[in-house]
């Protein structure tokens, strides 16, 4: 079966991914889809190529610039982080950082008694 | 996505959802060049036959579904712009402000534009109102020059919102039913504009009204209100048409 092209638990995860990876180094498409399966394990898997849909969209908003390059002897579009990317870069941080801790004190019943889970 | 079918299927399903013909060629450029590098790398880790059989049953897979791929691309898309992300805001709130603001700005710069022919006659050519003779002398130029200014008032305003609109639902691949919308919401208070004037016998004694005519009777509504809604949504419907054939040319 086909992967769903961007699961419902995985909105706005691929951005944080994208930016936080291309904050180390400028990216093609590719590569970048490689460099999440790796980072996080082979965990997180979703439809190739629902990464450009959002490469063009961060582009556009000026988070991101690209430029065709020659990669390998093959000639592609390598995406790096732009000023305005990196501001948004701290800021998804941020706010996933905030959403992990509240899930991780409600999964861990800090004050409504103990964890169903143990 | 060298892969014919699934490419085929991707294209059409851009275009079918109004994306534009640059944004597609990108996409479908990139995912060309993802699909040579997964080739790539299989076929360095697995035989020619398999590799053929990873072309024609594995691509799906990896890079996603067309349907699916091309709705997340039109999500993306629209996500770009305000107009793309609040259509309700755009196609359903804006209209009648956006109209009402057009109106006034056309108003003001009628008279602005009066004013300032008046001003440069007098000040520049040396015309006073004695040399232009009596307003009398002069009905069929008045009459000629009011029902133009009517028209320009109750034609241009609303045409130009729609035509804005239509423009912006193509660029930001919306939905077509949000500039349908957007054009009736427009020709229902197109409908109620009315234009009243009289000629001037004597100096300052013509006059130029512009407001809207509500009535409440079943003659108003057929005589007046309905013709000039239908005229009014027929033009919009148009250029919802004629926005649609343009994006499917340049596709």
């Amino acid at each position: 079966m086909a992967k769903q092209t961007n699961p419902d638990f995985l909105n706005g995860v691929p951005e944080l991914l994208i930016l936080q990876l291309l904050a180390r180094r400028a990216m093609y498409g590719y590569e970048l889809v490689r460099a999440i399966e790796e980072s996080s394990g082979q965990v997180l898997e979703f439809g190739e190529g629902c990464i450009y849909p959002i490469l063009h969209r961060l582009e556009s908003d000026g988070d991101l610039a690209s430029r065709r390059d020659t990669v390998g002897g093959r000639s592609r579009v390598v995406y790096r982080l732009t000023a305005s990317g990196k501001k948004r870069l701290q800021a998804r941080v941020a706010a996933w950082r905030s959403i992990v801790g509240a899930v991780d004190q409600v999964l861990q019943g800090a004050k409504h008694g103990k964890s169903a889970v143990s | 996505m060298a892969n014919r079918p699934s490419r085929d299927a991707l294209l059409a399903e851009l275009a079918r959802r109004g994306l534009p013909p640059a944004y597609i060629e990108r996409l479908l450029g990139e995912l060309d060049d993802h699909y040579n590098d997964l080739l790539e790398e299989r076929s360095s880790s697995m035989g020619a036959a398999r590799k053929l059989d990873f072309e024609a049953n594995d691509l799906q897979e990896c890079l996603g579904e067309p349907t699916q791929l091309a709705i997340f691309a039109a999500e993306q898309f629209r996500a770009r712009s305000f107009w793309g992300r609040h259509p309700i805001v755009t196609f359903v709130l804006g209209p009648v402000p956006f109209l009402l603001a057009c109106w006034i700005a056309t108003l003001l710069g009628i008279t602005w534009i009066g004013m300032g022919l008046v001003y440069v006659t007098e000040h520049w050519f040396g015309f006073s109102q004695a040399n232009w003779g009596e307003p009398k002398d002069h009905l069929w130029s008045q009459a000629i020059m009011m029902v133009a200014v009517s028209w320009f008032v109750i034609v241009i305003p609303p045409l130009s919102i729609a035509m804005l609109l239509c423009r912006t639902a193509r660029r930001n691949a919306v939905d077509w039913r949000w500039p349908i919308a957007a054009c009736t919401l427009l020709a229902i208070v197109a409908g109620f504009v009315m234009v009243s004037f009289h000629v001037a016998l004597a100096p300052n004694e013509g006059q130029f009204m512009v407001g809207f005519n509500f009535g409440s009777s079943v003659q108003w509504l057929f005589i007046t209100y309905l013709p000039k809604f239908a005229a009014a949504m027929f033009i919009g419907l148009l250029l919802v048409k004629r926005s649609q054939q343009k994006l499917k040319l340049a596709t």
